[in-house]
């Protein structure tokens, strides 16, 4: 199509001005005076600072508080990608048989996905202080009758348990999706040569649920990677910084502690990070859908 | 292109662009009634930076009060969650609200305060009423930044019908206060709740602690961190720690997982006999439960002669430098400092008063306000601290509460305040 005065080439390159513009301006340039503050020990609001070059990024390498948020990161997102999309995928298949209601349930189930995430974190904070631990006392059981976010070493869990309770709903959607995409042929193919359930999972289902697999898995981790709501509304960073994660910790840093320059550095290493992540993701798990095997 | 698919998508667009325009409209908290129905011409509007969330409604009245008598001002009350960090921002970027209230003794507003911009009070008229000894705690440098009008203290909460049923007399010393606790852990009642889950409570009452019983405290901790001393060489430190660790003998099963809000309900709903923290609390347990029979008394020293507490400013208002409609904002700070006002203003939240002459409001706190008044006061020990160097005091004590290791405490202390001014 020549529109008068411009040749074709040059309107679609004008349509994309504004959102390069938008991204421009809210993510590149954000991304680039970050960097610059990032070479500084400016503390957020005073007027003068000192360019101090790459010292932000060294000692963040030898500050054990990094290094405790990274670990603490790393396996709260393991725990939460493994249980999240563990009974999202269970649920997708019990909810993808024919069943009595069962638009009804899958809405039920999609329940917690619209609530915010602030909202369910204070709603769990209360959970785990008044209504568990009576649960436990009553069953017996030691470690619920406290408020699992008060002790150190359970407290990841009871911010993990929040989060699958709500984030195992979108993931479930999806691999109902993906379920229903599953030849009818195939698995009935499968049925009359004598398949076990077992076998036709493994066999017939789960590699056409593989595109669905690694949406699941790329927004998981990245849900994981940078968790921060949950942190904020149930343990705040606490008991003793054991539940500060990457997320949090540049928070803290950077609006409460007065070290903007070095919370902008960690915030650089966690951006380069989920890149790396992403990247091995995206190879990894571009390799295996299915139709190109 | 097809026609129909450009009208549709210019339609889509449009449809888009409304949705994003309602959406980014900010959602600005709680503002005041605007007074007149229509503003005229010459109507200066000035914004007033609320930080107290209590305080709200009995602000809105006031305001409502100084714009029948000023009817060419109109004042807006703002009031949002985080309100430091979002006055530190605004003050930052030169988005300075016209007048507002924030803390002499807070660590960042003295550094603001220190590069020029908040107006500088000293002389002021505004400051005539004041009370010299209140007026002298909370200078900055020599200088005040903001006129007091609330001040704010800590002490235990106590149940009065719990102590009556237990024939429990007022503590008046720290071993008449283990006393009392012993004498209710053997009755089945929980003697003290303590809410250290998160480590604000902590820190306060480590800061009150440090500043009641420890001698010359402040003078050593500038030593330290002016790179004098070590912590460790303070023989005194180690009999404080333990005694944080003992009183929490006589605490509730799960002090790590009780947060401040879950010990004021536990305390209002009759769940234990004591509760230490900040007089600020008083409107919210007379909420949670109107029927509880309760007062403070201050936390006791060892000799009952040597009983003072710790005094911070609560409420003080103020003028950045670089804000606009100054003497409207004047005007405006001249009238809630005068004597109704401040009245009316204590007599919802319950603080002592900064300016003379005033009647404090709520009698559960008339041993406190009787302490103030005969000038047994100490200021906040942390507003000589840099900024966050007193969150990093409360973490490292709520380590120590868990780990229970009061060696490992007084390194890591002295890792937070060792030469921390000469870096």
């Amino acid at each position: 199509m020549k529109t008068r005065g411009f040749g074709p080439g040059a309107a679609f390159a004008l349509l994309t001005v504004p959102a390069v513009v938008l991204y421009a301006a809210f993510f590149l340039v954000p991304v680039f005076i970050g960097f610059y503050y990032s070479l500084t020990d400016w503390d957020g609001f005073s007027l003068s600072y000192k360019m101090v070059g790459l010292k932000n990024y060294i000692n963040i390498l030898q500050d054990k508080r990094f290094l405790n948020a990274m670990s603490f990161t790393l396996l709260y997102t393991a725990i939460v990608v493994v249980f999240k999309l563990g009974i999202a995928l269970i649920l997708a298949m019990l909810l993808s048989q024919s069943l009595k209601l069962r638009g009804l349930f899958r809405s039920i189930y999609f329940f917690p996905a619209v609530l915010s995430m602030i909202t369910v974190g204070m709603v769990f904070n209360q959970f785990f202080y008044s209504l568990f631990p009576p649960i436990g006392e009553a069953l017996g059981i030691e470690w619920l009758s406290r408020n699992l976010l008060g002790n150190p070493d359970t407290a990841i869990y009871g911010v993990a348990l929040t989060n699958i309770w709500q984030g195992f709903a979108t993931p479930m959607v999806i691999f109902i999706a993906g379920l229903a995409s599953v030849p009818k042929d195939l698995t009935e193919a499968a049925l009359i040569d004598g398949a076990t359930p077992v076998q036709r999972f493994f066999s017939v289902t789960l590699p056409f649920l593989i595109p669905m697999l690694t949406v699941n898995v790329v927004l998981a981790i990245k849900g994981g990677l940078t968790v921060f709501d949950y942190i904020v509304a149930m343990t705040g960073g606490g008991p003793s910084k054991s539940t500060e994660s990457l997320g949090f910790l540049i928070y803290q840093h950077g609006m409460n502690e007065m070290k903007f320059g070095y919370g902008t550095a960690e915030a650089i290493y966690v951006f380069l990070l989920i890149g790396l992540v992403s990247f091995v993701q995206i190879k990894l798990l571009s390799r295996k859908e299915a139709g190109q095997q | 292109m097809r026609k129909s698919m450009v009208k549709g998508g210019i339609a889509a667009l449009t449809g888009l662009s409304l949705v994003v325009a309602a959406g980014c409209s900010s959602g600005k908290s709680e503002s005041a009634n605007t007074g007149s129905a229509s503003p005229e011409a010459s109507q200066v509007k000035i914004e007033y930076f609320q930080m107290k969330p209590e305080g709200v409604d009995v602000v809105n009245e006031l305001i409502q009060k100084f714009q029948e008598s000023n009817p060419n001002i109109l004042v807006e009350q703002n009031n949002v969650p985080n309100p430091e960090n979002v006055w530190t921002m605004r003050v930052s970027t030169d988005d300075a609200p016209a007048v507002f209230t924030h803390y002499p003794h807070n660590s960042v507003f003295q550094k603001m305060a220190k590069e020029g911009q908040v107006v500088d009070l000293t002389n002021d008229p505004l400051m005539a009423n004041v009370q010299p000894a209140i007026a002298e705690l909370s200078k900055i440098d020599g200088k005040n930044y903001l006129v007091p009008v609330g001040l704010a203290t800590l002490g235990v909460y106590y149940n009065k019908d719990l102590f009556e049923s237990n024939n429990i007399a007022l503590p008046t010393t720290t071993a008449e206060l283990y006393a009392a606790a012993e004498k209710l852990q053997a009755a089945g009642i929980t003697p003290f709740y303590f809410h250290d889950k998160e480590y604000n409570g902590i820190r306060q009452e480590v800061v009150f602690k440090m500043g009641q019983t420890l001698p010359d405290i402040e003078q050593f901790l500038d030593d330290v961190m002016n790179g004098k001393a070590h912590i460790t060489d303070n023989a005194a430190f180690k009999p404080f720690a333990q005694s944080l660790l003992d009183i929490r003998q006589y605490g509730q099963k799960d002090m790590m997982g009780t947060s401040y809000d879950d010990a004021l309900r536990d305390f209002a709903t009759g769940k234990t006999a004591m509760w230490f923290t900040g007089i600020w609390a008083i409107q919210e347990i007379a909420k949670s439960n109107p029927d509880l029979n309760f007062a403070m008394f201050p936390f006791p020293t060892e000799n009952a002669a040597d009983l003072k507490t710790q005094v911070s400013v609560d409420t003080a208002i103020g003028i950045p430098t670089r804000g606009k409609n100054q003497a409207e904002a004047k005007k405006f700070i001249e009238f809630m400092t005068t004597k109704e006002s401040v009245e009316k203003y204590l007599a919802t939240a319950g603080y002592p008063s900064g300016i003379k002459d005033v009647q404090s409001g709520r009698e559960e706190i008339t041993s406190l306000t009787q302490l103030i008044n005969d000038g047994k006061i100490y200021p906040t020990i942390e507003r000589l601290w840099p900024p966050g160097l007193n969150a990093e005091v409360g973490k490292a004590t709520q380590e120590m509460f868990i780990t229970k290791d009061i060696g490992k405490y007084l390194d890591a202390l002295d890792t937070i305040f060792y030469n921390v001014l000469n870096q």
